[in-house]
């Protein structure tokens, strides 16, 4: 997946049973390395913005192109390799409840192919518990997790596999100062290393000490502010 | 190994229901497995009742006014009439065995059982013969329908008193167990049904059980193989824990099953043994029809 433009919207629309319209004619460039922060209030249309980028929902109309690959179009198995290179955090954390923590974080290792795996995954998957405050419950059952402990092995699952596309729909909702922290330095770090980052959040202290580029959801809109200084929210 | 774990997903949350399913997968592939038996050695026990049969023609006494020195004569008679019985026979009389039994081999074989009675009828003289009966036997096996179609024959030949057979005899065994083998073959066809219908709709649930894993497979990249083999493991394990019931049911009831049967009449003591292959058999279907019914339902999320 080398291609400078990674995510494409062109007059992107959404709409749910035909008639609420939620997303209305989005324009939208991101290259690879950029980092932006979605706002808006609650029920803006936030999440089903981003489900459209992570692939899980398909725009009702317009054109969404990921890595240069038209979604509507692509074929069954290019879908699935630029699956294998996102890293989703969707907002209802979505764990595999019958599996451990480590082997959650594995499982989203080995189906992202070559990438990370091996012993490179699972020494990435130990560093990432260890930050996160997992190690202790690495072979606990995801589903005896709590909220913020679920939503922290949710944003390890995402990076654990070295992703081109980072996509987190509000990734710190459940977490202390201290996690929170811990996540931001985490997509961060992400994207020092070439991965385009967005992230959707209620939090204006993040927007105020992790400075990038901001969009706004309101009426089905998106309004992005240029530049990388503090946005207006 | 991760495909393997979320396969008893179905497991943790309704244990009971994938045992019990199991228990029903066990217990109609035994039923069939027993049909299938009774059905098997119902037919060789068939074929020996329709090829083995015996029919004897009773020859025409002779008159007392025949002396015993007129024995050459009969003898003659006797011998047109075995001639024109194999004539009637056509091509079956190369696979049956035609014997003519006269007055004297007759009583010899009676002498063996009641002497006496035989003394007293040798007592009697000339008269005696005329009440000693003399008679062709015609034993082997016929084809299908021959038998019937040789009695009737015979019947309308001259120097034929009376005809019996074994046919007549075993006629109505025949037929009733006709009628069973096909009731069996229409029992198993439902159950066969019956168990298919049921591990699909235990295949439709849990692949239901699966769909938030699935859901998550998808996002990360899985092929849509990949994704089905969740529900079809899942499936597959109540079949062969089905199958493995229905084996070790089998191998523990094999012999009793078979001494049951053998002694019900004694035209089933010839029955064949319940084989232990059987056992293998079961358990190799349990698994087949698990893994079928798996492979039955798309898991919904292999579209886009
Ligand atoms: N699957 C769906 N079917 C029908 N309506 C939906 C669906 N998903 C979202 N919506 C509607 O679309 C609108 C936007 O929802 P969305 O979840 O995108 O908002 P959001 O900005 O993420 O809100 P929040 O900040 O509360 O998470 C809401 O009015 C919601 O009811
Ligand atoms: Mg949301």
């Amino acid at each position: 997946m080398s291609s400078a433009s990674v995510v494409t919207l062109k007059a992107v629309s959404k709409s749910y049973f035909g008639q609420l319209q939620v997303l209305d004619r989005l324009e939208l460039e991101l290259k690879k390395g950029d980092f932006l922060y979605v706002l808006g209030g609650t029920g803006a249309g936030k999440s089903s913005f981003l489900r459209l980028l992570a692939t899980e929902e398909l725009p009702t109309q317009g054109e969404l192109r990921l890595f240069g690959y038209d979604l509507a179009r692509c074929s069954k198995s290019t879908l699935r390799s630029i699956r294998q290179v996102v890293g989703f955090v969707p907002q209802n954390i979505k764990l595999i409840p019958d599996l451990s923590v480590l082997d959650n974080l594995m499982l989203s290792v080995q189906l992202a192919g070559r990438r990370a795996s091996g012993a490179q995954g699972r020494s990435r998957a130990g560093e990432l518990l260890d930050r996160l405050g997992l190690v202790e419950k690495r072979e606990r059952m995801a589903s005896t997790l709590s909220g913020g402990e679920a939503q922290r092995l949710a944003v390890a699952r995402a990076l654990v596999r070295c992703p081109e596309l980072v996509i987190a729909d509000e990734p710190t909702g459940a977490q202390d100062r201290d996690f929170t922290w811990s996540l931001m330095d985490l997509f961060l770090r992400a994207n020092t290393s070439g991965a385009t980052v967005v992230v959707a959040t209620h939090d204006r202290e993040i927007i105020r000490r992790v400075r990038k580029r901001c969009a706004i959801m309101k009426n089905g809109n998106l309004h992005v502010e240029e530049g990388s200084g503090p946005c207006f929210f | 190994m991760f495909l393997l774990k979320l396969s008893f997903r179905p497991w943790r949350l309704a244990g009971i229901s994938q045992v019990s399913s199991a228990l029903v997968v066990g217990l109609l592939l035994s039923m069939m497995g027993v049909f299938y038996w009774i059905q098997s050695g119902l037919t060789p026990l068939l074929d020996q009742l329709q090829s083995d049969e015996v029919i004897l023609a009773y020859l025409t006494p002779s008159s007392p006014s025949v002396t015993l020195s007129d024995e050459q004569v009969g003898e003659q008679e006797d011998q047109k009439i075995m001639d024109s019985i194999r004539v009637s026979l056509g091509s079956q009389a190369e696979r049956v065995e035609i014997r003519r039994v006269n007055g004297d081999q007759f009583l010899g074989q009676l002498k063996v059982a009641y002497p006496e009675l035989v003394r007293e009828i040798l007592d009697l003289g000339p008269e005696g013969k005329a009440v000693v009966p003399r008679y062709v036997s015609i034993s082997g096996s016929f084809a299908m329908g021959g038998a019937a179609k040789v009695i009737d024959r015979l019947k309308a030949m001259n120097g034929v008193d009376s005809v019996a057979s074994s046919h007549q005899r075993f006629e109505q065994v025949v037929g009733a167990f006709r009628a069973l083998r096909t009731f069996i073959a229409v029992v198993v066809i439902g159950l066969g049904i019956a168990l298919i219908t049921g591990l699909v709709h235990l295949a439709k649930t849990n692949a239901f059980l699966h769909r938030e894993s699935l859901s998550v497979l998808r996002q990360w990249g899985a092929s849509g193989t990949l994704m089905r083999l969740p529900s079809i493991l899942s499936c597959f394990w109540v079949g062969a824990l089905g199958g493995g019931f229905a084996a070790i049911g089998w191998l523990l009831a094999r012999s009793w099953l078979g001494l049951r049967v053998r002694n019900l009449s004694p035209l089933m003591s010839q029955f064949p043994h319940a084989p232990v292959s059987t056992a293998a058999f079961l358990l190799l279907a349990g698994m087949l029809l698990g893994l079928m019914a798996g492979l039955s339902t798309s898991s919904g999320a292999e579209e886009r």
